[in-house]
């Protein structure tokens, strides 16, 4: 065959797949959220948690309410510049709302074109501390912001009489986004830094880390990084008899820590946003989490399912106020005027910035009880 | 703190000089660098953690480096050996394209997040060494020995060593090449299953973990010098050494960057490998 | 809309990229070059650096089509100096190298994200603007390629590829005569970082890995060895085939669709000597 032919039978081919697969969607007459999350990927596991939260708040929506809201969900594999083209994608299918764009540096990749074209983005799970304002108001978030997180862990430190601190963190945006939060916050502080490691994401070996950290003898440890490097970090720990008081965030729970260091966890303490005590919506969740997952849902979880429920809310709201047609700007008033909501991780709130407001943190540790290692609170 | 990092470096790096082998046998038998065999590697790998599941050490050893064998006889006799026929210059893509495929199989079936090893690993009395840093230096002398009187003293050896120095001239005296090349394929089927078995144990496993070991022990079989099978156990050790020294003195990030400069410097001054002859025009 | 304007963009700035690479370094030298993505990201993260650490985010952002040159060129000429005597699959493997050193030393700079909100200098602020810019990039790459082509520079090239010992034995030095192309090809690479970063606002090291770069020249070697349409089907294939295959698969298999995705392109890479070994377009057999 004539290569020119065939060169021009190949962009035809080619043109119609984009258009089939760009441009034929089904319009759909129910409201559409999207969430952006990594399904795949280094932090797969992590997205797929926060869609199993958003998938059973769904449920609840529906039962509640007889209210068919459906949710777009796009993988970004945790590339910024895949979480901007899936964006684009979404917007291209009419979705304005999204409940989630995992990943603090993949959101502030994307609120550029969400404030263009006028899209808002609420989240669940991304902590980095100026989001909001970057976000132009159209950016809200219900998990508390790394500052908010480090000042409460120093704050037990020094309860504690620590004096020596070290700093250990996973070289990625969440990890150095807390290291920067905490050094921050530590200049305020009595306490004195002695040390900051870095380590790699799926990192194979501790050996040289331990080493170094226990070179540097910290009374406290400060551990931002996640649960799986967690818990080999913690068995290296342990072999090369590391004294430090181990210190980390809600990002540490989950069995995947659990797993790998079994009861060599005992001792480490975490600070959680509080979501513990009475709270039946907390109690009802994780019932429905273990026997539709049989397992115990993370923070990522319960922050999921609560980001949709309250999204799902303000936007009933919004239609209230506003009927049919309301708009984002209706979303953002909404929001800031003294809105609040009681989910699976307590209050919610906002301020006239729409600026999610802290909840208190509750202070955990592990503890083996019943020959089992568990989160209990410090009393 | 030094002790450990040396220590920690040196079985490291003899997990490196093992992993070499299997190129270095590879390539000279060959000519290509097969980017398959440390995904064969991760695989023996996963199979081991599988196994152990429902099984004890032993077997799960066993299975793992059936794993290996499985996958790089059928690597051979399924894959290369056809594409040889077609167009041998295309090989290294298609072992490219093999690990490629590996790689995203294993991260559908076990997902991307590190597969641990489901057990607490114990220290060996007094030592302060687990049993896979005890064993490792052993199983790589043990293969390095038979490797050795394998190549000097058995027909088969001799068979290899002629088509390795003349492949056209031992396939016109009659040599079974194609034997030949399934039994060098196997042997490294089983470097690849212990290698899965070490790595799993010690270092936990994710489908693209093969990737810098392939670059860190072939460039040992480079730097070595590509006919020299024992040299380049020699060099990865030393690779695992720098990698640990490295990690000590700055971070694991820049352990990685330091080594590959480290790498590069010896390659640009010796471009055909230390202990090698120069074989012919790289 | 705005999602299409993107995606033919990001194709049009591949397809420059992989003529760079078929054309000049695969086609003429014969060399598997696939550190060109080394160029590419340094044209990308100094666009990033500049924006980001020198916050430059006016026209004064126009230099970079001068500052990435030279940059490129420099690391070029090193490479090129210290692979000269690596060929073929060991090329390829020092390429590896490169690359791996690269992606290292890129998230040592910027952090593991990389750089964002990299501001378009005034004249390419909109997409369709930049979608224009570079298909003019495109066009003038295609004319001065296919002039190359014609010119007797080439013929040397041909010779020289085809026969080093002939080419030698004529008094040409075959080093001298490959550094300009070596730097051509680089400077284009990087200038295609450029535009990446300004079409993606951004510079991610997790794009500029070994397993995109391995895949783009499988689909190098799908197009046809120096063949500008051959470049072009595998640039449009890359960035259009690509997402579309992994939307269509996110409804089925969500979690998977990039896994499977780069399955398919593995398949690809093992069945392409089986099939076509000339590639669709290709002026020879891949050597």
């Amino acid at each position: 065959m004539n290569k020119k032919y065939l060169f021009g039978i190949i962009i035809v081919l080619l043109v119609g797949v984009i258009a089939v697969s760009v441009f034929n969607r089904k319009k759909e007459n129910n409201l559409v959220v999207g969430s952006l999350l990594p399904l795949s990927g280094q932090y797969g596991a992590y997205g797929t948690m926060a869609q199993r939260g958003q998938l059973l708040a769904l449920d609840e929506i529906k039962s509640k309410y007889n209210d068919s809201i459906k949710i777009a969900f796009f993988d970004t594999e945790y590339l910024k510049d895949v979480a901007l083209s899936r964006l684009m994608e979404a917007k291209n299918n009419n979705v304005k709302y999204f409940v989630e764009i995992f990943g603090s540096d993949q959101v502030e990749h994307c609120l550029d074109y969400a404030y263009n074209n006028n899209l808002f983005v609420f989240s669940g799970v991304d902590t980095k501390p100026d989001l909001v304002e970057k976000g132009k108001g159209n950016f809200a978030c219900i998990m508390p912001s790394d500052a908010d997180a480090t000042r409460e862990i120093f704050l037990w430190m020094e309860e504690q009489n620590m004096k020596n601190v070290a700093i250990l963190y996973v070289n990625d945006d969440w990890g150095e986004g807390l290291l920067s939060s905490a050094l921050y916050n530590l200049s305020n502080s009595s306490l004195n830094l002695v040390g900051q490691f870095d380590i790699n994401r799926n990192q194979q070996s501790f050996t040289s880390t331990v080493s170094k950290i226990k070179e540097k003898n910290p009374d406290a440890l400060c551990v931002f990084i996640y649960p799986d490097d967690g818990g080999r970090f913690i068995k290296e720990a342990s072999r090369q008899n590391l004294k430090a008081e181990l210190y980390a965030t809600e990002n540490f729970t989950g069995n995947d820590m659990i797993k790998t260091a079994q009861s060599l966890a005992e001792g480490v303490k975490l600070i959680i946003p509080a979501t513990s005590g009475n709270n039946p919506v907390n109690k009802q969740l994780v019932e429905k989490y273990m026997e539709k997952y049989k397992e115990e849902p993370t923070i990522f979880a319960l922050k999921g399912y609560d980001a949709v429920l309250v999204l799902y809310d303000v936007l009933q709201k919004a239609k209230n106020i506003a009927s049919e047609d309301y708009t984002i700007d209706d979303v953002k008033n909404v929001i800031r005027d003294n809105y609040h909501f009681y989910g699976a991780t307590g209050d919610i709130g906002f301020n006239e910035k729409g600026e999610f407001i802290p909840t208190k943190y509750e202070r955990m540790v592990y503890t083996i009880k019943d020959k089992e290692i568990q989160l209990v609170p410090v009393k | 703190m030094i002790y450990e990092i040396l220590k920690l470096g040196f079985f490291y790096g003899c997990f490196i000089g093992m992993v070499s082998i299997g190129f270095a046998l590879i390539y000279n038998i060959l000519h290509i660098v097969d980017f398959a065999h440390t995904d064969r590697l991760i695989v023996s790998g996963y199979v081991f953690v599988s196994a152990l599941t429902f099984t004890n050490h032993f077997a799960a050893v066993i299975l793992a480096v059936a794993a290996g064998v499985i996958f790089a006889f059928l690597s051979e006799w399924l894959i290369y050996r056809q594409v040889r026929k077609y167009n041998p210059k295309l090989l290294l893509l298609t072992t490219f394209g093999l690990s490629i495929v590996i790689q995203n199989v294993l991260a559908i079936i076990f997902s991307d997040s590190l597969k641990e090893y489901p057990f607490v690993e114990q220290t060996v009395l007094q030592s302060n060494l687990y049993i896979r840093e005890l064993l490792i230096f052993p199983v790589l002398l043990i293969i390095s020995l038979l490797l050795y009187y394998w190549l000097k003293k058995t027909k088969s050896g001799l068979s290899i060593r002629a088509s390795i120095s003349n492949l056209e001239r031992a396939k016109t005296l009659g040599v079974p090449i194609n034997k030949i090349y399934i039994i060098v394929f196997v042997f490294s089927g089983i470097i690849a299953g212990l290698g899965g078995v070490y790595l799993s144990m010690g270092y936990g496993l994710t489908p693209y973990s093969g990737f810098k070991i392939m670059i860190f022990a072939f460039s040992a079989c480079l730097i070595a010098g590509l006919n020299n099978v024992y040299g380049s156990v020699i060099i990865g050790i030393i690779i695992g050494i720098s990698l640990s020294v490295f990690e000590m003195l700055f971070n694991a990030l820049s352990a990685e960057l330091f080594t590959l400069l480290g790498l590069i410097t010896i390659l640009f001054i010796k471009p055909h490998g230390i202990f090698g002859e120069k074989l012919r025009i790289i | 809309m705005d999602l299409l304007i993107y995606l033919a963009t990001k194709a049009v700035i591949f397809i420059i990229f992989l003529i760079a690479l078929n054309s000049l370094m695969l086609g003429k030298m014969n060399l598997w070059a696939i550190g060109n993505i080394v160029y590419f990201s340094l044209g990308s993260f100094i666009t990033g650096f500049v924006s980001n650490n020198w916050g430059i985010n006016d026209n004064r952002l126009y230099l970079l089509f001068l500052i990435v040159p030279v940059a490129v060129s420099i690391v070029s000429l090193i490479f090129f100096y210290a692979s000269r005597v690596f060929k073929q699959d060991f090329f390829l493997f020092f390429s590896l190298f490169f690359i791996e050193l690269n992606f290292v030393a890129n998230k040592m700079v910027a952090g593991s994200s990389g750089y964002s909100h990299i501001i378009r200098p005034s004249g390419i602020q909109s997409d369709l603007s930049l979608l224009v810019f570079s298909v003019i990039l495109l066009i003038i790459c295609i004319v001065w390629i296919n002039n190359f082509d014609k010119s007797r520079v080439n013929k040397l090239h041909s010779v020289m590829r085809d026969s080093e010992i002939l080419a030698f034995s004529w008094g040409i030095n075959i080093n001298k005569s490959q550094i300009p192309l070596f730097i051509a090809s680089a400077i284009l690479s990087g200038l295609m970082g450029v535009m990446f970063a300004f079409c993606t606002y951004g510079a991610d090291p997790k794009l500029f890995t070994t397993n995109n770069m391995i895949i783009l020249f499988a689909l190098l070697i799908l197009g046809g060895i120096d063949s500008i349409q051959g470049a072009v089907v595998a640039g449009l294939i890359f960035v259009f085939f690509t997402y579309s295959l992994e939307s269509a698969l996110s409804s089925t298999f969500q979690i998977h669709a990039p896994k499977i995705t780069q399955i398919v392109f593995g398949i690809l890479l093992i069945v392409i000597p089986f099939i076509m070994p000339k590639g669709l377009f290709g002026k020879r057999n891949f050597q």
